[in-house]
């Protein structure tokens, strides 16, 4: 019985760890190790022990402190604590709630027996052990991350680092679940056929942004026949629509050139008369000047021609050619030099009815000079670009498509090896591991199938694109043990390279890993100092943003300012613009301190921060500056995140501040302790309870605690709260709240004073940046791992916060350290899992 | 942004839809082979089920019962006034709980709970990370619908999950931002963009288009499984099922393509969607209202779930004058301006929800209008938002499932009655019965 229930709590979340040093001073290191109840033996026997302990060290303390009230017969507040006795029949929750009541300081109440600091620490830490029977030198677990699918930004980012484009294409997936604090967590995103629709758009859209036919690119095929050919001039329509130009006359055509190139021009046409010696044609551009010359033989008679042909470099636009048959053999002509004259000088309103009859039938008349009509045009052909430009094409293009089935008599050969070729290395990047060719023959499949319904290469490769981006091994982040990997002494596996370079990338980055990464897995180097050089390229590697972005916007929660309001009439200012910029502030004083690897205390205490003009001025200040700079702000009541105007916003309510909201924040955001929940049900406050009108808001909120089932946990919160009350609910300074001169004084929990937010935040960081670093450790540890923390994962906390702590728990070196922890790079087995007994062979 | 900015071509063929109208005619036959071999329903039954959060100012909600005790004779409330129209098309129910909404030993988080058992009526695993509830009403209806009609079910939103923290009290923002749960472990996201609701019921671009799209879809759909199913080996308990979501997803998706397939051409229903996020609530609401009816209309699905904002829900209701945030003010410690402004915002509610009915009541389906063949429940996880009460929810059901049910009656569902119980009729009416559901005890007459 008691075996089974151990098993459930072991289950239990880790919040209850909170850091309750700020109530109790600093932690005891419960120091198992010597402990003679602790010497190795069998379950049974130290869940006996852990049970003798209990009743001699926490039991009293229950009785002696909360059994008066919270027994049996007077189950104050509904709540019985005699099965704590045997610690029988009792739920996790129960006792973490009980656990947080005592460490939160709300009970005992004020007015009745309350137990000395050091009683009330002892009994955290006896009913901490009764649930954790974890204990570091017993073999705490790895834990395992359930396989999780990307969410929508590292779906997005990984768009973006695979193809070279930001095409944000998970925009349009539904948000994702939150779990523990973060939306990258393996149990709550789960994968609804409405998602799996919004994949296969999503590839499609992506495959055929990625990729392009280069027969789909704009292109000139442009085929004039005699009866189409504008000529300007004396000239005879012959038969077959040929053109016969007098002297004098040319032909000129207008050309849309969709873009830049070499284009081929043939001219089809010749000599009226089989005698005559060779004519030549000079092609000319809008100014007249001599582009090229061509020579014509006899046209041949009948519907025959000449043909000749010239390549000419375009320019995107509009562009005339000019046709001028030579009839003076004695003509110098010099390419680049000579200019015809004639051409510029055409007659605009001619011009303008010839292109109008541009078409028109004309009879041909059959008989006429041939002599004088001496040059016959019968059609122009102008066709290209011969080379597309490059930037035509998607950045990856011809690293996608590096090599195109070869065709024969219109049908490609060779499709699956060659789309294999294709294939291989993107798929070692988007499944981020090796692969073999049996692995991308199913996908070359769907190029060949593709090709034989007639459609191009091309078309191909973007269907096996599509289809790799709805692939379970593209779209989830699945750990799978590698057969020969050996458990440690934890009986926990190593992750492979390949996994813990998956790992790396979405913590780091929340995207896929590059080819660096993926190299060094393939060699098997991605540990040691190789693997600590890694951590430091990838977080100078602007891609490190996206910690800004998704661990610190959500362990901050400046993600709710999205949907935040608040009053317009009071705060006409706010906007989605600033509310961006109040963002972009925290997220840039959190890349700072990362990127120049500080103590975490400078979150706290910083008298400068990053802002934009629209920012400054919202805090008092100007700023001629496009975009964001940092500014000293030493001369100014603002130090650390406690002042940034994104945390005053999001912890207020539309149309007033909310001490209360701010005190919970700082508690658990900051130092780590989580307020219990308020009583199920609310408690009704007396009517003639409610403050009058004429009382100010402070006035107004003390009130709630006259109600003792209240007060217990308000003043705690309240008094925290109160600091920041010289910010108003969007995070300006003030003095006065209306009428009222602003009281912004408070109490920490133990009672210690201060008056207003900047001295908040130096005493904060002065005196309790122990349980800020711990809160932080956790905080990014459960980001890294995506998955809640177990009791298991309290050791590795406790050795990163030993390894960090002396620096002043530097941001870079907490990275660190949970990159080279075990929790980051083991993980345990399933119970079910199908591969846990081939391992334990 | 907010300006309807139509696709002309879809507009087009909107109307050659709406001249032509065939869609009732033509749908007959196939609705009638649906159910062929039970006797009662002719044409199928549709379910749709829309939430508010935060509760009602309860004596504002209820209705005055009339003297003579006979549950026919009764007067609308000041709330529900705007329902007159529809007064004998549906049934205003007292007294049905939801006992897994309390607390007991889980402390606070009234909200979630609320929200989460709504359509589940089993009560949520207290967690921010391993979140296990159980399967909705709506979805036990659509898994046994399925492939019936070309969605089993379509989820509707007005606001998206919260997406930093948790939402309540340490549950996961997963039970208060979906009413409707496939399994005990998987909630079903709701659409919130009108634009790619339209485009998931009914597709976008011509149809010549979109056949061969889907042709290549499933020769995609075809090598993925087969992917899925290499990854599987190794893979312990929690692992499987994901992987599990994912080959139910995909045949889900393989049984619509055929489905597609199978018909000539989507007609594409005569409604305006613009591109975006409406910004009004009102315009927003009232087109997620359309969707669901032209989801009917056309048959394109038979279940829906609507919530106008998740439990908890923060919104302004800046439209009636109103500053202050509705959850906020939902505490209203009996202060008379606060339930004021609530009672204006429920009837506000109830006003949106008076659009369905109207949009229901004035589209004719087979037997009679398309509310006459539904079955519309409309109402809150809580009853008084003051006190987070979980009893004697504000519930409204209206239409008759097809003559199934007598309407135009205020009941009494007797007091503390599970409304699983309800939910288990609704089942039964709609030919899709199930044993139990949440905390049932029985089945509800009604």
């Amino acid at each position: 019985m008691f075996d089974r229930k151990i098993v459930t709590l072991r289950r239990a979340t880790f919040g209850l760890f909170a850091g309750w040093t700020i109530l109790l001073g600093s932690p005891v290191s419960a120091d198992e190790n010597t402990d003679p109840d602790q010497t190795p033996a069998t379950a049974s026997q130290t869940e006996k022990n852990r049970l003798a302990k209990w009743q001699r060290e926490g039991w009293p303390l229950i009785q002696a402190f909360c059994y008066d009230c919270h027994n049996e017969d007077l189950q104050e507040a509904g709540l019985d604590l005699s099965p704590f006795e045997t610690l029988d029949n009792l739920s996790a929750s129960e006792i973490k709630r009980v656990i947080e009541m005592v460490q939160f300081g709300a009970m005992p109440p004020e007015d009745y027996d309350v137990p000395e600091t050091e009683e009330r620490k002892q009994l955290v830490v006896s009913l901490e052990q009764t649930l954790y029977s974890a204990s570091c030198d017993l073999t705490p677990k790895a834990g395992k991350v359930t396989a999780r699918r990307l969410n929508r930004h590292e779906y997005n980012n990984s768009i973006r680092d695979l193809f070279g484009v930001d095409l944000k294409p998970a925009d349009t997936f539904p948000s994702d679940e939150v779990g523990a604090g973060f939306d990258n967590n393996g149990d709550v995103l789960s994968l609804s056929p409405m998602l799996i629709e919004k994949y296969l758009d999503a590839a499609e859209n992506v495959s055929e942004k990625v990729i392009i036919d280069p027969a789909d690119l704009p292109k000139v095929n442009l085929d004039v026949p005699g009866d189409q050919l504008t000529v300007y001039g004396d000239f005879m329509v012959g038969s077959f629509s040929g053109r016969f130009v007098n002297e004098g006359g040319f032909a000129w055509l207008d050309l849309e050139i969709p873009v830049e190139g070499d284009y081929s021009i043939s001219v089809r046409g010749g000599n009226t008369l089989e005698e005559m010696t060779e004519r030549a044609v000079a092609v000319c551009d809008e100014s007249g000047k001599l582009l090229d010359v061509l020579e014509y033989k006899y046209f041949g008679g009948g519907g025959r021609a000449d043909h000749e042909s010239l390549r000419l470099p375009f320019d995107q636009g509009k562009h005339r050619l000019f046709f001028v048959p030579i009839f003076n053999e004695g003509l110098e002509l010099e390419r680049g030099t000579t200019v015809f004259n004639t051409v510029t000088e055409m007659d605009p309103e001619k011009v303008a009815e010839i292109l109008k009859n541009q078409g028109e039938f004309v009879a041909p008349t059959r008989r006429f000079d041939r002599e004088k009509y001496g040059f016959m045009f019968r059609a122009i052909d102008v066709n290209g670009p011969k080379q597309p430009p490059r930037r035509l094409y998607p950045p990856k293009q011809f690293e996608l498509v590096r090599h195109v089935a070869p065709q024969k008599r219109g049908r490609y050969r060779d499709v699956e090896t060659t789309a294999i070729k294709n294939l291989l290395p993107l798929m070692r990047r988007m499944f981020r591991q090796p692969v073999t060719e049996e692995d991308a023959r199913p996908y070359a499949s769907l190029v060949e199938q593709t090709t034989s319904d007639g459609q191009s290469f091309h078309r191909g490769m973007q269907v096996a694109i599509s289809a790799l981006l709805v692939s379970p091994r593209f779209l989830f982040r699945v750990e799978t043990p590698a057969p020969e990997s050996k458990p440690n002494e934890f009986g926990d596996l190593p992750l492979s390279q390949h996994q813990l370079a998956t790992r790396l990338s979405y913590f780091l980055w929340s995207s896929t890993p590059d080819d660096g990464l993926l190299d060094l897995a393939d060699r098997q180097q991605l540990k040691g100092d190789t693997l600590r050089g890694q951590v430091t390229r990838m977080i100078r590697d602007r891609r490190s943003d996206a910690l800004a972005a998704d661990f610190a916007s959500q362990w901050l929660g400046l993600r709710n300012l999205t949907s935040h309001d608040a009053d317009e009439e009071r705060f006409p200012s706010f906007d989605k613009q600033l509310k961006d910029s109040m963002t972009r502030e925290t997220q840039l004083l959190f890349m700072h301190i990362l990127r120049e690897n500080l103590s975490i205390r400078e979150f706290l205490t910083a008298d400068y921060s990053f802002l934009d003009s629209k920012l400054a001025a919202h805090y008092g200040l100007t700023l001629d500056h496009k975009g964001f700079q940092r500014v000293d702000l030493s001369k100014q009541p603002r130090r650390g995140l406690l002042s940034h105007a994104s945390v005053l916003t999001l912890t207020s309510m539309p149309t007033r501040t909310s001490p209360v909201l701010r005190g919970k924040w700082i508690l658990e955001n900051i130092l780590g302790i989580k307020a219990p929940d308020p009583p199920a049900g609310v408690p009704e406050l007396e009517e003639d309870k409610v403050a009058d009108a004429n009382a100010s808001f402070r006035e107004q909120l003390e009130l709630h605690r006259e109600s003792s089932t209240c007060a217990s946990c308000h003043r705690v919160m309240d008094q925290l709260g109160f600091g920041l009350d010289d910010f108003d609910a969007i995070g300006q300074y003030r003095t006065h709240d209306g009428e009222f001169a602003i009281d912004a004084s408070g109490a920490l929990p133990d009672g210690r004073s201060f008056v207003g937010g900047v001295q908040l935040s130096q005493v904060l960081g002065k005196t309790e940046l122990d349980a800020f670093g711990e809160t932080l450790v956790k905080r990014l540890l459960t980001f890294a791992l995506g998955r809640e923390l177990t009791p298991d994962d309290r050791c590795t906390v406790d050795e990163i916060v030993g390894k960090t702590k002396s620096q002043g728990f530097r941001l870079s070196d907490i990275v660190m350290e949970i990159v080279l922890s075990r929790q980051f790079q083991f993980q345990t087995l399933d119970a079910g899992d199908a591969s846990l007994a081939f391992h334990s062979k | 942004m907010t300006k309807a900015i139509m696709d002309r071509r879809m507009v087009l063929r909107g109307a050659a839809a709406a001249l032509g109208l065939p869609l009732l005619e033509a749908m007959t036959p196939m609705s009638q082979s649906a159910f062929a071999g039970t006797e009662t329903i002719q044409t199928p039954v549709r379910m749709a089920c829309v939430f508010f959060p935060n509760g009602v100012i309860v004596p504002k909600w209820k209705p005055q019962r009339g003297e003579s005790g006979d549950p026919r004779d009764w007067a609308l409330s000041e709330t529900l006034q705007p329902l007159a129209p529809w007064k004998d098309k549906l049934n205003v129910i007292d007294n049905l709980a939801h006992d897994n909404g309390r607390a007991h030993r889980d402390g606070a988080g009234d909200h979630a709970r609320g929200g989460s058992t709504f359509l589940t009526a089993a009560r949520p695993l207290k967690t921010s990370g391993n979140i296990r509830l159980g399967v909705s009403v709506d979805q036990v209806a659509a898994s046994q619908l399925a492939g019936e009609t070309r969605l089993p079910s379509i989820e509707l939103g007005l606001e998206g999950s919260r997406n930093a923290g948790s939402c309540d009290s340490g549950y996961s923002c997963a039970y208060s931002s979906n009413i409707s749960w496939r399994n005990e472990s998987q909630p079903m996201p709701k659409e919130t963009i009108p634009r790619l609701a339209f485009e998931r019921m009914f597709g976008s671009g011509d149809s010549a288009d979109r056949r061969e799209r889907n042709r290549v879809r499933r020769s995609i759909l075809d090598v993925v499984r087969g992917d899925a199913r290499k990854l599987m080996k190794g893979l312990g308990e929690s692992d499987l099922r994901k992987m599990d979501e994912y080959f139910t997803g995909v045949r889900e998706i393989e049984q619509r393509i055929e489905r597609i397939e199978q018909e000539d051409s989507a007609a594409l229903p005569d409604l305006e969607v613009p591109y975006g996020r409406p910004e009004a609530f009102r315009e927003h609401a009232r087109l997620m209202y359309d969707l669901m009816a032209v989801g009917f209309q056309t048959d394109t699905t038979r279940v829906a779930t609507f919530m106008l904002d998740t439990a908890g829900g923060n919104r302004r209701y800046t439209e009636l004058g109103i500053s202050d945030s509705h959850h906020g003010m939902s505490h209203h410690r009996h202060k008379k301006d606060l339930i004021e402004n609530l009672t204006k915002i429920d009837r506000y509610l109830v006003e949106q929800f008076g659009y369905f009915l109207k949009k229901l009541d004035s589209t004719r389906d087979a037997a009679g209008s398309l509310l006459d063949q539904s079955m519309v429940l409309y109402g809150s996880g809580i009853s008084d938002g003051n006190k987070h009460r979980h009893s004697d929810l504000p519930i409204v059901l209206a239409g008759s499932a097809g003559g199934q049910i007598e309407t135009g009656r205020y009941l009494d569902a007797g007091e503390e009655c599970p409304m699983a119980n309800l939910f288990l009729t609704l089942l039964d009416l709609m030919g899709t019965p199930a044993e139990s559901i949440g905390d049932s005890t029985g089945r509800l007459a009604v």
